[in-house]
């Protein structure tokens, strides 16, 4: 490996090539064997569709040296994504238009004479609001009567925790988080209601029937695999099934912990219209390029970081607030926000092989400014952390901070301690700054009109 | 000889998925053509109607193989 260049976890499986990163860009290296799949990606024409529809990225070739110049077919500069995220913080409409979105590029790509050699969810990212296959080498050259070997890791990717979020339960969609290659199929399909295995429907076949041969299967050579023989006519009928399985699949939050959290909180209209200016106004003074917005609820003031260009996470807990912030997003087409599912109180860790394939929320950091309204109270309160632990996690992941104060006077902070003791002497104002005192500098303080709480502007000491 | 016994596969598609594959992909696939061609007298019977075949010119040449 060339010094100074740095081979990115995620994609060391693939032998056709890797990603490195070299003074803060990212490359990807295509090797040899991977040169005449490259050529017919561009001569097909399917680099040119795919991306003209926006379903795959972007790149240029790139006169950079290779990071591994003994295996080098060329050296690629794929557009950058502004934020990479995992099925695991997606919320269940994301997931299925990443779904989507891998069917019909592998559609795509074997009409003309290529297909998809792998179904990874995390090969899709989202980018400008829309979902984007990452992985310029996931395409193969398609040959006639060859089967699908991606069709497993679709299902456990993709069908799997689809068919369980909008069946079962949506919170079983972490499961993916445990199984780094998609959910089981024999999991799946003992967690599935009982109907569902039920006649030739698309779930008996591509969960149930396809977890019962795995198992019939698993030991035997391939011999008996050998002699499949797929026409593509017929791999064109897997697909629609796939896609006719997954279309019909639905999730409709009911009672959540937030779903209409707005029409009950302390903020009449006018108030939140001015908490709104007041973000605003301190987002201005700031003026990032990146922010995370924690505990973004539906995304109401996320929009004050998003509609000033600012390329904006917005993560909440409760996967009912993400979807209606997402399918929002979809409906208006608005390009820098990206609504996450993460808790966290736990938030997402490192993962994978040598904990490297995945990151941790903080790896994806830091960003210019980390915003955390009505939040503080959940963390302190809710869940016992410390007002200084909450300040040191806030400064690791920005240097500058817009925070909410929700003092124990406020209705809120008494609902939450009206079934607990009150062993937080320090939950007050005072006590606020002095545990953030430590981090951060307070550069505005604002009493947010309409209510008894109060908006801080921090700076990272 | 079979283009899969020599390819150099990165995922391990599975035996047991390469062969639900093709049922899943054979059963849909001549379940839609099957359904395709009896179209016309499926729906003759429920109307209680007698079937009468399209003219040839009319059908399009959408084949499996």
């Amino acid at each position: 490996m060339k010094s100074g260049s740095e081979r990115i976890g995620a994609s060391f499986r693939d032998p056709s090539g890797f990603i490195f990163k070299r003074d803060g860009v990212l490359y990807r290296q295509v090797n040899q064997s991977y040169s005449d799949a490259y050529e017919k990606l561009i001569s097909s024409g399917v680099y040119a569709a795919l991306t003209k529809a926006g379903a795959l990225i972007p790149h240029t070739e790139s006169a950079e040296k290779p990071a591994d110049p003994l295996l080098a077919y060329k050296v690629i500069q794929p557009e950058p994504v502004p934020f990479i995220s995992y099925p695991y913080e997606w919320s269940f409409t994301q997931l299925k238009d990443a779904a989507l979105l891998t069917l019909g590029v592998t559609r795509t790509a074997l009409e003309k004479g290529m297909i998809l050699k792998d179904a990874s969810a995390y090969n899709i990212q989202f980018i400008n609001g829309k979902p984007v296959l990452i992985d310029t080498l996931s395409f193969d050259i398609y040959q006639e009567g060859a089967p699908w070997d991606a069709y497993r890791q679709f299902c456990q990717h993709f069908l799997a925790p689809l068919a369980l979020a909008s069946l079962v339960d949506i919170r079983l969609t972490q499961l993916l988080r445990v199984y780094i290659d998609g959910i089981p199929l024999d999991l799946a399909s003992s967690l599935l209601p009982g109907k569902t295995k039920m006649g030739l429907s698309g779930l008996a076949l591509h969960i149930h029937m396809h977890a019962r041969a795995q198992q019939q299967y698993a030991d035997k050579a391939v011999s008996q695999a050998a002699a499949v023989k797929i026409s593509k006519a017929a791999l064109l009928n897997l697909l629609n099934s796939l896609e006719k399985t997954i279309q019909p699949l639905k999730w409709e939050p009911k009672d959540t912990e937030w779903g209409n959290y707005y029409n009950a909180t302390n903020y009449s209209d006018d108030a939140l219209k001015s908490k709104g200016m007041l973000v605003g106004k301190f987002v201005e003074r700031v003026n990032p390029k990146t922010a995370w917005d924690l505990g973004a609820n539906n995304g109401l003031f996320s929009r004050e970081l998003s509609k000033r260009g600012v390329v904006t996470t917005a993560s909440d807990i409760d996967p009912a607030a993400v979807e209606q912030n997402y399918l929002a997003i979809k409906s208006t087409g608005e390009r820098c926000l990206l609504p996450l599912v993460i808790d966290l109180t736990n938030p997402s860790p490192a993962m994978g092989w040598a904990h490297s394939e995945r990151n941790s929320l903080l790896e994806r950091g830091p960003v210019d400014l980390v915003m955390a309204l009505a939040l503080i109270h959940h963390l302190a309160i809710s869940n016992n952390v410390p007002l200084e632990t909450v300040a040191e996690f806030l400064a690791s992941a920005a240097k500058y901070a817009i925070v909410e104060f929700v003092p124990k006077s406020d209705s809120q902070v008494k609902r939450l301690l009206a079934t607990r003791k009150d062993i937080f002497d320090k939950y007050t104002e005072a006590g606020f700054e002095t545990a953030f005192s430590e981090e951060f500098e307070i550069l505005e303080k604002e009493p947010i009109p309409g209510s008894q709480r109060t908006l801080y502007l921090l700076r990272k000491r | 000889m079979h283009v899969i016994l020599f390819k150099l596969n990165y995922l391990d598609p599975g035996s047991g998925s390469l062969l639900v594959q093709l049922v899943a992909a054979g059963l849909l696939g001549s379940i839609g053509i099957l359904t395709k061609i009896f179209w016309g007298r499926i729906k003759a019977f429920f109307k209680g109607e007698k079937y009468v075949p399209p003219q040839p010119a009319e059908e399009e040449d959408k084949s499996e193989e």
